[in-house]
């Protein structure tokens, strides 16, 4: 293996700013507070349908024991999760649950799509009538880990992407009720 | 030396100062609204502990090391928890009953809080000193399953009911075996003042001088606590194979994070009670002869400050009840109600009688 | 161990004790025999009977104090391992930490199929001659080769490969690309950090820009 110095993909960042493109201090470091205890406390909801969810469930375990990084608390209960790790094939019957536990989950919300079946419909991509092309097709997604299955150090790498993306977006998305159009004529 | 100073002097003082300022009413309730404060103040920081305490040994008794990249050794893990659960949206469902809904967990705070107030933190040290201090506790802590109940009835969800009605039945018999080994004790000790059961372990707690009913009763009390604290072995109400995540299924944010929060504080007032009942609450360890060594054993015990015997004791039964809850695997609800009806309850019985036969002898030290 | 020694046992002697009552009854029971034996035998059942109850009552207090007993033994034995691990997790953790250990005793095999990459030498030459056989042996369409008519110094047309495109997002590391390339022009990296926040960035140009095929030498070079 290679050995790259900064092997977390950068994110851009979208850090806050006005209509004259200035940051505020105060909006800067709420939301570098808020954006470190959620980078820090992602818990990922218990969904796995299929093979990459052996290996979601073997990066649980002891020997690569993503409970470092406080990512071990994974809820049953799609209310009190942070992040849906989509681990395995999702079939057009398995979409309209997975668009609906993603509905059920409280803002703010992630997505890790992992595994090639997820990315893009995988080894099924090819052929197969029943499996839908890539999870973005029903639901945003915030980090693609390819693989089949990824090993639990790339999912790993996959969650600390998810961090790096986190900690530098904006902690609440601030919008402006949108005007009227103005008819011109 | 700060072990010196007692907390009756500070107490005495703040009296006092309170009182140069204000009429004796207000000085009243300024002293409720202050020790309330500070209790709960104690209570938190003992909560995240007790949470991150909880991951580091689930992680060193898998073989891992827990939370260890968010800040050294991870001690600011659970701060990140709290900063987010604070964060994260919380709504309740379009078909709950919104008020019970939003009601339910902090009725079930507050009932688990309100058994704070008869507890002896340290000599003269007692929100309410009232000679009917454990009854009262067994009183309130039968309470917490209404908050419970409320939480899983309103959330219109199956789940949640099912949870709820679980968790019912779970407190309501392990009540029993609770209670009936905190009679034990009492009988020991022969009163029902928290502080008078710790006095009386002035020479000895309970679980040296009280001879084996006495421990007996301490084990069934940390089984069947653990049982009332809904925590694994006994998670039964939110077995989340079976029920997703139970009674609180539908909660979301900070109305979980007050469930969370909830168990804790739980599991931490239990366990104040235990070493209160058996270890002694605030009391060094003292043994119970008459001899000259012992007495300078007992002497040298007392140079230990009594909130370190406190705080000490309490996160060790605290300790006990992570180690069963990552040493075992979960009970099915039958085995749960047949290990409380068919073995704790009449084991309990029996000790009870032995106890009294003990008393009744003056067998005990 | 001890408990189930002790129930193995009481099983045996409360046969034994069927058995012993028979006998002592002293009861000559014959098959075919009289009406008298009939009797007899119809009393040695009730007596039976009798024992089995007894015996079955005292047997299910004894079950139920073996089984309080067998229960604490048992707890206690887990109780003690987790406890041994707890105290000495130093040296019995088995944690591989991976963001820390990523320079030195991560154990990713060669063998390890991460990414299918086209080696490029020194010069900017790679060995692809765009025959598309990888193409037609992906199984879930994940290379495509494009290629373009290009003409040589000599005036001969030549097709030569413009674009290798490789779907990361769709490939499965099953080598059938790899077993089917006649020219082994491609091969297998055991990368596995490749996560990305789009999914457009897991499709890639694997011939790096400006590159060309490799000249075979030719047989008189061989020969020299
Ligand atoms: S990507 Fe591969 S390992 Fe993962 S679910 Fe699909 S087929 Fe299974
Ligand atoms: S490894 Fe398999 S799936 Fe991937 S490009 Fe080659 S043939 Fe296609
Ligand atoms: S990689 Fe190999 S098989 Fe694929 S087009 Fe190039 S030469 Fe042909």
């Amino acid at each position: 293996m290679d050995v790259k110095k900064d092997f977390i993909p950068e994110f851009e960042g979208e850090a806050y700013k006005d209509d004259m493109g200035r940051t505020s201090f105060i909006v800067t470091s709420v939301d570098a507070v808020a954006n470190w205890g959620r980078s820090n406390s992602l818990w990922p909801l218990s969904f796995g349908t299929s093979c990459c969810a052996i290996e979601l469930m073997s990066t649980v375990s002891a020997k690569y024991d993503w409970s470092r990084f406080g990512f071990e608390v994974m809820r049953a209960s799609p209310r009190q999760c942070d992040l849906i790790i989509v681990a395995g094939t999702i079939t057009h019957k398995m979409a309209p649950v997975l668009k609906r536990l993603y509905d059920q989950m409280p803002e703010p919300r992630y997505v890790i799509a992992m595994g090639a079946c997820a990315v893009s419909g995988g080894p099924f991509y090819y052929n197969s009538y029943a499996v839908v092309r890539g999870v973005d097709n029903v639901i945003p997604v915030d980090v693609y880990i390819p693989g089949c299955p990824p090993r639990p150090e790339a999912l790993i790498h996959g969650m600390m992407t998810l961090q790096e993306k986190i900690k530098k977006s904006k902690a609440y998305v601030i919008e402006k009720p949108k005007k009227k159009k103005e008819n011109n004529d | 030396m700060i072990s010196m100073i007692e907390f009756t002097d500070i107490t005495a003082w703040i009296h006092s100062l309170l009182l140069s300022v204000l009429t004796p009413t207000w000085t009243y309730i300024v002293e409720l609204a202050l020790s309330g404060v500070t209790a709960l103040v104690v209570l938190l920081v003992c909560v995240i502990i007790m949470v991150y305490m909880e991951r580091k040994v689930a992680g060193f008794m898998q073989l891992r090391w827990g939370p260890n990249r968010v800040g050294p050794y991870g001690i600011f893990q659970v701060i990140a928890d709290v900063i987010k659960l604070l964060l994260k949206e919380s709504f309740s469902p379009n078909r709950a009953d919104k008020v019970m809904f939003n009601i339910a967990p902090a009725l079930a705070l507050c009932v688990s809080l309100m058994a704070l107030a008869p507890i002896s933190w340290a000599p003269g040290l007692t929100m309410w000193d009232t000679n009917i201090g454990i009854l009262f506790i067994t009183a309130i802590s039968s309470m917490g399953v209404i908050g419970i109940l409320m939480a899983g009835w309103s959330s219109n969800n199956k789940y949640s009911l099912i949870g709820a009605m679980r968790s019912g039945a779970q407190i309501v018999s392990y009540e029993l075996s609770a209670g009936l080994s905190i009679i034990t004790a009492v009988a020991l000790a022969g009163t029902l003042s928290t502080n008078g059961i710790i006095q009386s372990q002035a020479d000895g707690w309970w679980i040296l001088k009280g001879q084996i009913p006495a421990i007996i009763a301490f084990l069934i009390y940390v089984i069947a606590s653990t049982a009332e604290c809904n925590r694994a072995p006994f998670d039964l109400a939110e077995a989340e194979s079976e029920l997703t995540a139970g009674y609180h299924t539908e909660y979301a944010g900070m109305q979980f994070g007050i469930f969370y929060l909830n168990e804790y504080i739980n599991m931490a007032i239990v366990s104040i009670i235990a070493s209160t009942l058996f270890l002694g609450g605030w009391m060094p360890f003292h043994l119970p002869f008459d001899y000259p060594v012992v007495q300078t054993f007992n002497h040298i015990m007392d140079f230990i400050p009594t909130w370190m015997w406190f705080f000490g004791k309490m996160f060790l039964i605290i300790f006990f009840m992570m180690w069963f809850r990552w040493t075992f695997p979960r009970l099915r609800i039958d085995q749960l109600l047949k290990l409380e009806w068919k073995y704790l309850l009449p084991i309990s019985i029996v000790n009870l009688l032995f106890a009294a036969v003990i008393i009744v002898l003056h067998w005990h030290l | 161990m001890f408990c189930i020694g002790i129930y193995s046992s009481l099983k045996k002697t409360g046969e034994l004790n069927l058995y012993s009552s028979l006998q002592e009854e002293k009861l000559n029971i014959k098959p075919g025999s009289n009406g008298t034996n009939s009797v007899k035998l119809g009393k040695c059942h009730l007596i039976l009977a009798q024992k089995k109850i007894k015996n079955k009552q005292m047997k299910s207090l004894f079950n139920y104090i073996k089984e309080v007993i067998y229960a604490f033994v048992s707890l206690a034995k887990g109780l003690l391992l987790t406890l041994r691990y707890f105290i000495t997790i130093k040296k019995v953790n088995i944690t591989e930490e991976y963001p820390n250990n990523r320079t030195t005793t991560i154990s990713v095999k060669e063998r390890f199929y991460g990414e299918v990459v086209l080696p490029h030498n020194e010069n900017n030459e790679h060995k692809c001659t765009a025959c598309t056989l990888c193409q037609m042996a992906c199984p879930n369409n994940s290379i495509q080769i494009i290629s373009k008519q290009i003409e040589t110094e000599d005036g001969k047309k030549k097709r030569v490969l413009d674009k290798w495109v490789y779907h990361l997002d769709s490939c499965t590391f099953c080598y059938q690309c790899i077993d089917a390339c006649p020219q082994d022009a491609i091969e297998m990296k055991n990368s596995f950090e490749l996560s990305v926040y789009d999914r457009t960035k897991l499709i890639y140009q694997l011939n790096r820009p400006g590159s060309k095929l490799k000249e075979k030498p030719t047989v008189k070079e061989q020969q020299s």
